[in-house]
C-alpha cells in the first residue's frame, strides 16, 4: 500500500518526526516499507515560468507562439494549448530535463519555428489524470522557483509491504494511529465533517438482510440533488500520488475515504434501483451481473450480491454492478457502508478472479466501528465535492459485529519467550498504547482463567481482529520495543540422543565425486513438458499433472532429469554451437501416481547424467579421441568404486530413449541401479542435438542406498608370487563378454583366481564368421603358499573346459 | 733397482710435477691420464710406494709413512677434482632443453564445479549440524493439510496468499487437495510427527511457487530449520541465526525486524549487513546496506498443537532460508535466471570457492 506521509501527519499532528525517522520506526515495528517515493522528485526542474508574448503561429490554426521567462532569460517557446495568454505564470520545462510521463525536453522545430522548452499541463508532470490545457500557477508566483515548491509538493509517498495480519494498517487513520502508539503520542479519532438535512424525509429504499451470517450490518446515506464531475485538481493530485485513478468527485469521495479509514464504501446511482429495496442475499443460480470493470460474471448460491427488486446491483464487497453505476447524469446516489464476512468476501473473490481494494480490506477484516463513521465521512465529502444534499439519518440493518476477544498475558511467560526480562509495567503500558484495553481479573470468566494463573487480562481493538492468545500479545510488546533489545543467547545442549546413524549422505558423495570426474552439476526447474514425455516414449498413464501451471513448460513434474540435462545440453550448444564437449549430471526427484491408496505421488530421487565430446579436454598435447559408451561406462564404475561399491555388472536392455544397439542397465549384486547407455538419435534429434553422439545414464538413489555396503575391509595382503596366465580364445559375438568373464571367475577350482583382465578385443578378419577374440589375462595366487605348477595347470584346464561346454570356444594358436 | 727410492726430494719433486700438470689439466679426460699417471699400476706415486718395499728394513717404515701421506693428500685433491667436473657435467647436462612450464597445463579430465545453489544449500546445512541440528527431509508434492492448514493457514484466509501456488491434478480417486511444497516448512509438521519434542532439524529442499518474472522462479530452494526445547526463547534464535551469519559470511551486522509468517508468532524477517559492500550501499542491496536473508520466529503454538506437541511445556523456533538468494549474493549474481540455466559460462566460473 502507498501512504502520504502528509496526510498521516495531518491526522496525528503531534508527530514531528521526520521521513527518515518515521520510516525506521516503522521497519523497527514490523511495518515494512519497500520504498520511499517523493512527488517533487517527479518535477525536478520544473520552474515558474511567465509568458511574456503569446502570438498565433503563422502556420497553424492551434500553435501559439510565446516567449517564457524564467526569472534569468526569455526562451522561444511553441505552445498547443488553448488557455495559454499573456501574463500567466506556468509550468516551465527547460531544454534538457526530463518529465514523468518519460518525455525528453529537447530543443525542437515545430512547423518551422523553434521551441526552446515546454509549458506543462497538469497531467504531463502526473498531478491529474486529464487536463485541459496548461497549468496556469498563482499571479503570485516567481519565475524561476521550482514549481515543486511553489505547489508545496512536500509530501513523503510510503510504499508499504504489509503483512496480511495487519489489516488496521489499511489506511492513513490506522497507520496514524500506529505511529501514536511508536512515537507515545496521543491517539487519534477520526472526524466526521457531516451537515444533513435538517428534516428526516422517508428512506427512498428499505434495507433487507437476508444473509446474516455473511453480511451482519447493512447501512447506506442518500445524497441528493448533487453533481457529478471530475474532482479538484488536489484531490487528484493525492490520488494519483496514492496509485489511484481519479474517476469523478463521487467515486472519488469513497476512494479518498477509504483510503483515511479503510472502510470500502459504494455509491450507487439511486434512480436506476428498482422496488424501493436493497436485499443482502446470495445469489440464485443461474443469475448474472455485469460489472464496473465491464465483465459480466454469472453467479452461483455462494455468492453474496447487493439485489434491489429486480436482481444483484453488486458483488458484495468485491465489486459495484454496471447497471447502478454513477454516471455524468447521476444526481441522486445511494451510498453503501457495510460489514461483510472476510471467508465469503475472499471466496467470491477468488471463484471470480477479483481483487479490488475493497475485497482486499473486507478479507482481512474491516474495522466494525469505523462502519458507520466512514459512511457519515464520506457522505460529508460528497456534499463538499460535489454538492447535494445528505439527507438526515443512515438507513440501517443489522448489527455491526463484535470483533474484540478477551486475552490473557502473563509476564513469566512473555520474559520466557522473549528471552529478556518484561515486567507487568512494560505489558501495560505497551498494550494500553495499542488500544489494548485492561480487564480486572475479578471480570473475566473463571473458566478462562483456568492454567492462566498471575495473567493481565485484555480486551483487543476492534480493528486488531489478529489478536487471539496470549503469543500475539506477547509479540506486540516485544515489537513496541524492537527486537534490537533482545539478547543473543546461544540454546543450551540439547540433550538430545541420537538414535539414527549418521551416514555421510549418498547425495553429497555422489556429487563431489561427480565433479571431481569432470562433470557440472546442474540444478534446473523440476517441471516437464509433454513433449518430454514423448521424445522418451516415456508412459503417461501415472504421470503427475499441475492444475494451474504457468505454461506448457510447468505442465507436468518431472519423470526423469535426463530431459533437463538435454535441454540443458542444446541450450549450451545453441550458445556456442563448438560446444560439444559437455559433462553434466543433476540430482532431482522424478514423481508418478502409485497405488491408489497412496494419497500423494511416489517421488524417486534420481541421478543422471550426459556427457558428449572428446574424451580429454582440448589442449595443445591432448588426443581428440571421441568418447564412446566404454567412457561413460568407465565413469559410472569408478563413481561406483569410489563410493565403495563393487564393480557393477551390466546388461543389455531395451530401453526406448536409448540406442538400440547400446543400451544397458546396471546392476550391483544382482540389484538393478539404473540404465545407462547412447542416447536415441531419435531423442537427440528431437532435442535438437547435433554433432557427436550423447551417453547418458540415470542412477535410483535409493536402489544404491539398498545396495550400499559398509566401509571397505581390508583383505590382507598376500607375499606369495602370482601365477600368471594369458588365455585367448574366439567365441561367438551372441556371448556377452561379461557372462565370459563371469564364467571364467567361476570356474578356477584348483588353484585361487586372483584377477581377470580382459586386454584385448578382436574382431578383424582373422576371425571366424560371427565370433571374435577376447584375450584375458589371469593371475592365479594363494594367500598362503607358492602355487606349483599342476595346480595351476588344472585350474587353467578347468576355466578351458567349462568355456568351451558353455560357449563352444576354441583357442586361438599362440 | 731402477726406481729412486721415495726419498723427500723425490717425493717433493713428484708432486710439484703433480701440481703443475693439476694447473694446467682441463676436463674429465685430462684428469684421469692425470690420475694414471700418478696414481695408476704403473703411476710414479705408486711405483714409489712400491720401492718403499726395497728399502732396508729399518727405514721402510718412515718412507713409507711419508709416500703414503703425500699419496693420499694428492689423491684426495684430484678425486675432488674430478667429482667436481663431473657434478658440473651432471648438472650442465640436467639444465639442457628446458621443458617450457609457461605452456598450459594437460588437464586429465575437465575440470567441473558444482552448481553455486546446491554447495551453497551443502554449507548452509553443514554450518546447522555442526550446531546440533539433524537432517530431515519432506515430500516435494504436500498435502494442503502439511503445507498450509498445520501451520496455521486456515482454508480461505489471506496469508494464503503470500504465496502462489500450484495444485496437482487429483486423480478423482477422492484424495485431498494436493499442492507443491510452497516452503520446506511443511518438513516442520512432519518430524515433530513423526519425532516430536525435543528435536533440532536442518531441511533443506526445492520449493515451488506459481510466479515467474526477473526476480521469481517458479521453482527454487529453501532451507527450513526448527528448534523445539524446553525454554526455547527469541533469544536463541538470534543467537543462532547470528552466528550462522556470522559462520556463513564472515561476522557481519544483522537486523531483526517483526514480521508475520502464519506459523510463528513473534515473527520476523532477518537482514544482514551486504556481504558485497559492507553497508556501504550498492547496485546488490538497492543501496540500502543491507540484504534481506530469511525469515524466522517463534514456533506459533497453533503448530505445536497441530503436531501433537505440549505447546505450554515446549517452545520452539523456526527459519526459513532462501538458499538462491544467498548463493546469488554469495557469487555477486544479479539475474536470478542464471542460477537455472544450466549455462556452462556461469558455471564455469562460479565452479571454484
Amino acid at each position: 500500500m502507498k501512504a502520504s506521509l502528509e496526510w498521516i501527519k495531518s491526522l496525528v499532528p503531534e508527530l514531528k518526526a521526520n521521513a527518515a525517522t518515521v520510516q525506521r520506526r516503522l521497519d523497527q515495528a514490523g511495518v515494512a516499507v519497500d520504498g520511499v517515493h517523493r512527488p517533487a522528485d517527479d518535477v525536478a526542474g520544473v520552474i515558474v515560468g511567465e509568458v511574456s508574448s503569446c502570438e498565433p503561429h503563422p502556420e497553424s490554426d492551434k500553435l501559439k507562439l510565446t516567449t517564457v521567462f524564467d526569472g534569468q532569460a526569455s526562451h522561444p517557446v511553441v505552445c498547443g494549448a488553448a488557455n495559454v495568454a499573456v501574463g500567466q505564470k506556468v509550468a516551465f520545462a527547460p531544454v534538457g530535463i526530463s518529465l514523468p510521463n518519460g518525455l525528453h525536453i529537447e530543443p525542437r522545430k515545430i512547423r518551422g519555428r523553434e521551441s526552446m522548452g515546454m509549458i506543462c499541463a497538469a497531467d504531463e508532470l502526473g498531478l491529474a489524470l486529464r487536463s485541459e490545457g496548461i497549468m496556469v500557477l498563482k499571479p503570485r508566483s516567481k519565475p524561476g522557483r521550482p514549481v515543486a515548491e511553489v505547489l508545496r509538493l512536500n509530501d513523503v509517498i510510503y510504499e508499504l509491504d504489509l503483512t496480511p495480519n495487519r489489516a488496521d494498517l489499511l489506511s492513513h487513520f490506522g497507520l496514524a494511529r500506529e505511529l501514536s502508539a511508536l512515537f507515545e503520542l496521543r491517539t487519534p479519532k477520526p472526524l466526521v465533517h457531516l451537515a444533513e438535512a435538517r428534516k428526516a424525509s422517508r428512506p427512498p429504499v428499505k434495507i433487507e438482510l437476508e444473509a446474516k451470517a455473511r453480511c451482519p450490518f447493512y447501512g447506506a446515506r442518500v445524497i441528493r440533488g448533487l453533481q457529478v464531475g471530475p474532482s479538484p485538481l488536489l484531490v487528484q493530485q493525492r490520488l494519483l500520488a496514492l496509485g489511484q485513478r481519479p474517476v469523478s468527485n463521487v467515486v472519488d469521495a469513497t476512494n479518498l475515504v477509504l483510503l483515511e479509514l479503510g472502510h470500502p464504501l459504494h455509491a450507487f446511482d439511486l434512480s436506476k434501483l428498482q422496488g424501493g429495496v436493497v436485499r443482502v442475499r446470495t445469489a440464485v443460480s443461474g443469475e448474472a451481473l455485469a460489472l464496473l470493470d465491464g465483465s459480466r460474471r454469472k453467479l452461483n448460491e455462494e455468492d453474496l450480491v447487493i439485489a434491489d427488486g429486480e436482481g444483484p446491483i453488486a458483488l458484495a464487497g468485491v465489486m459495484g454492478g454496471a447497471d447502478s453505476e454513477v454516471g455524468h447524469e447521476t444526481t441522486d446516489i445511494l451510498l453503501e457502508s457495510a460489514w461483510f464476512d472476510p471467508t465469503g468476501v475472499r471466496r467470491t473473490g477468488r471463484r471470480h478472479g477479483l481483487h479490488t481494494e475493497a475485497s482486499h480490506r473486507f478479507e482481512r477484516g474491516v474495522d466494525p466501528a469505523m462502519v458507520q463513521t466512514a459512511l457519515d465521512t464520506c457522505a460529508g465529502l460528497i456534499a463538499e465535492l460535489a454538492g447535494g444534499t445528505v439527507e438526515k439519518g443512515r438507513i440501517e440493518a443489522g448489527r455491526l459485529p463484535d470483533r474484540t476477544e478477551l486475552v490473557p498475558i502473563r509476564p513469566e511467560r512473555a520474559t520466557a519467550l522473549v528471552g529478556r526480562s518484561i515486567g507487568r509495567s512494560e505489558i501495560r503500558e505497551g498494550l494500553k498504547r495499542l488500544g489494548l484495553r485492561a480487564v480486572p481479573s475479578a471480570k473475566v470468566p473463571k473458566k478462562l482463567q483456568r492454567g492462566q494463573e498471575g495473567a493481565l487480562w485484555y480486551r483487543t481493538p476492534s480493528w486488531r481482529q489478529d489478536l487471539h492468545r496470549e503469543v500475539d500479545l506477547i509479540e506486540e510488546v516485544a515489537r513496541l520495543q524492537g527486537y534490537d533489545e533482545i539478547p543473543s543467547l546461544v540454546p543450551p545442549a540439547s540433550g538430545i540422543v541420537r538414535t539414527e546413524a549418521h551416514a555421510p549422505r549418498l547425495a553429497l558423495r555422489l556429487q563431489q565425486s561427480l565433479t571431481e570426474l569432470g562433470f557440472y552439476e546442474t540444478l534446473s526447474l523440476g517441471f516437464c513438458a509433454d513433449r518430454d514425455f514423448e521424445a522418451f516414449s516415456a508412459p503417461t498413464k501415472d504421470r503427475v499433472e499441475l492444475a494451474n501451471p504457468l505454461g506448457e513448460e510447468t505442465a507436468f513434474l518431472r519423470f526423469s532429469v535426463l530431459p533437463a540435462l538435454l535441454a540443458a545440453a542444446r541450450r549450451n550448444q545453441d550458445q556456442l554451437p563448438s560446444r560439444t564437449d559437455l559433462r553434466m549430471f543433476e540430482l532431482g526427484r522424478s514423481f508418478r501416481w502409485g497405488q491408489a491408496r497412496q494419497v500423494q505421488p511416489v517421488e524417486t530421487p534420481l541421478l543422471g547424467l550426459v556427457m558428449r565430446g572428446r574424451r580429454f579436454p582440448s589442449g595443445w598435447g591432448a588426443e581428440a579421441t571421441e568418447l564412446d559408451v566404454f567412457d561413460l561406462k568407465g565413469v559410472l564404475e569408478s563413481l561406483l568404486l569410489r563410493l565403495g561399491y563393487g564393480s557393477p555388472s551390466a546388461r543389455s536392455v531395451e530401453a526406448p530413449h536409448l540406442h538400440p544397439r547400446s543400451a544397458g542397465v546396471l546392476s550391483l549384486d544382482g540389484q538393478d541401479v539404473g540404465a545407462f547407455g547412447e542416447l536415441h538419435p531419435d531423442v537427440a534429434e528431437a532435442y535438437g542435438l547435433e554433432g557427436p553422439p550423447l551417453f547418458v545414464a540415470e542412477l535410483i538413489l535409493e536402489a544404491l542406498e539398498s545396495a550400499r555396503r559398509g566401509p571397505a575391509k581390508l583383505a590382507g595382503l598376500s607375499n606369495q608370487p602370482p601365477a600368471q596366465r594369458d588365455l585367448s580364445f574366439f567365441v561367438s559375438k551372441a556371448h556377452a563378454a561379461g557372462e565370459v568373464l563371469e564364467l571364467i571367475r567361476a570356474s578356477a577350482r584348483s588353484a585361487p583366481l586372483e584377477t581377470v583382465e580382459l586386454f584385448d578385443v578382436y574382431e578383424g578378419e582373422h576371425a571366424p564368421e560371427g565370433s571374435r577374440s577376447l584375450a584375458v589375462a589371469m593371475s592365479f595366487r594363494a594367500p598362503d603358499r607358492t602355487l606349483k605348477d599342476e595346480e595351476v595347470e588344472a585350474a587353467q584346464r578347468e576355466i578351458l573346459e567349462a568355456l568351451e561346454a558353455k560357449f563352444s570356444i576354441h583357442l586361438r594358436s599362440a | 733397482m731402477s726406481q729412486s727410492a721415495p726419498t723427500p726430494e723425490k717425493l717433493a719433486e713428484v708432486e710439484e710435477q703433480f701440481e703443475e700438470e693439476m694447473g694446467q689439466v682441463e676436463g674429465l679426460e685430462g684428469l684421469m691420464s692425470v690420475r694414471s699417471r700418478f696414481f695408476g699400476p704403473k703411476g710414479s706415486l705408486t711405483l714409489l710406494l712400491r720401492s718403499v718395499g726395497a728399502l732396508p728394513p729399518q727405514d721402510r717404515r718412515e718412507a713409507g709413512q711419508r709416500t703414503n701421506k703425500i699419496k693420499q693428500r694428492l689423491e684426495g685433491q684430484l678425486e675432488g677434482r674430478i667429482a667436481e667436473v663431473e657434478s658440473e657435467a651432471r648438472a650442465a647436462e640436467l639444465r639442457r632443453d628446458p621443458v617450457d612450464l609457461s605452456l598450459p597445463g594437460r588437464p586429465a579430465l575437465p575440470t567441473a564445479g558444482r552448481h553455486p545453489t546446491a554447495r551453497t544449500m551443502e554449507d548452509i546445512v553443514q554450518i546447522f549440524t555442526a550446531m546440533g541440528f539433524e537432517l530431515a527431509e519432506g515430500p516435494e508434492v504436500e498435502t494442503d493439510w502439511y503445507n498450509f492448514e498445520a501451520l496455521n493457514f486456515p482454508p480461505d484466509h489471506p496469508a494464503r496468499d503470500m504465496q502462489d501456488t500450484f495444485f496437482v491434478k487429483g486423480r478423482g480417486l477422492g484424495e485431498p487437495e494436493l499442492v507443491l511444497r510452497t516452503h520446506t516448512s511443511p518438513v516442520q509438521i512432519r518430524t515433530m510427527e513423526a519425532r516430536g519434542a525435543p528435536l533440532r532439524v536442518i531441511a533443506p529442499g526445492r520449493v515451488f511457487r506459481c510466479d515467474s518474472d526477473a526476480t521469481h522462479s517458479p521453482s527454487f530452494f529453501q532451507v527450513e530449520g526448527l528448534a523445539v526445547d524446553e525454554g526455547i526463547s527469541m533469544a536463541h534464535l538470534k543467537g543462532v541465526l547470528q552466528s550462522f551469519i556470522n559462520q556463513m559470511f564472515g561476522e557481519r551486522p544483522a537486523r531483526f525486524r517483526p514480521s508475520f509468517f502464519p506459523f510463528v508468532e513473534p515473527g520476523m524477517e532477518v537482514d544482514m549487513q551486504c556481504a558485497n559492500c559492507d553497508g556501504a550501499g550498492c547496485r546488490i542491496c538497492k543501496h540500502t546496506g543491507w540484504l534481506e536473508i530469511l525469515g524466522a520466529g517463534m514456533v506459533h503454538p497453533a503448530v505445536l498443537e497441530a503436531s501433537k506437541i505440549d505447546a505450554e511445556r515446549y517452545t520452539g523456533f523456526a527459519f526459513g532460508l532462501g538458499v538462491d538468494r544467498i548463493a546469488m549474493i554469495r557469487h555477486a549474481v544479479d539475474d536470478l535466471g542464471h542460477m537455472f540455466r544450466s549455462d556452462l559460462r556461469v558455471l564455469e566460473q562460479l565452479r571454484g570457492g
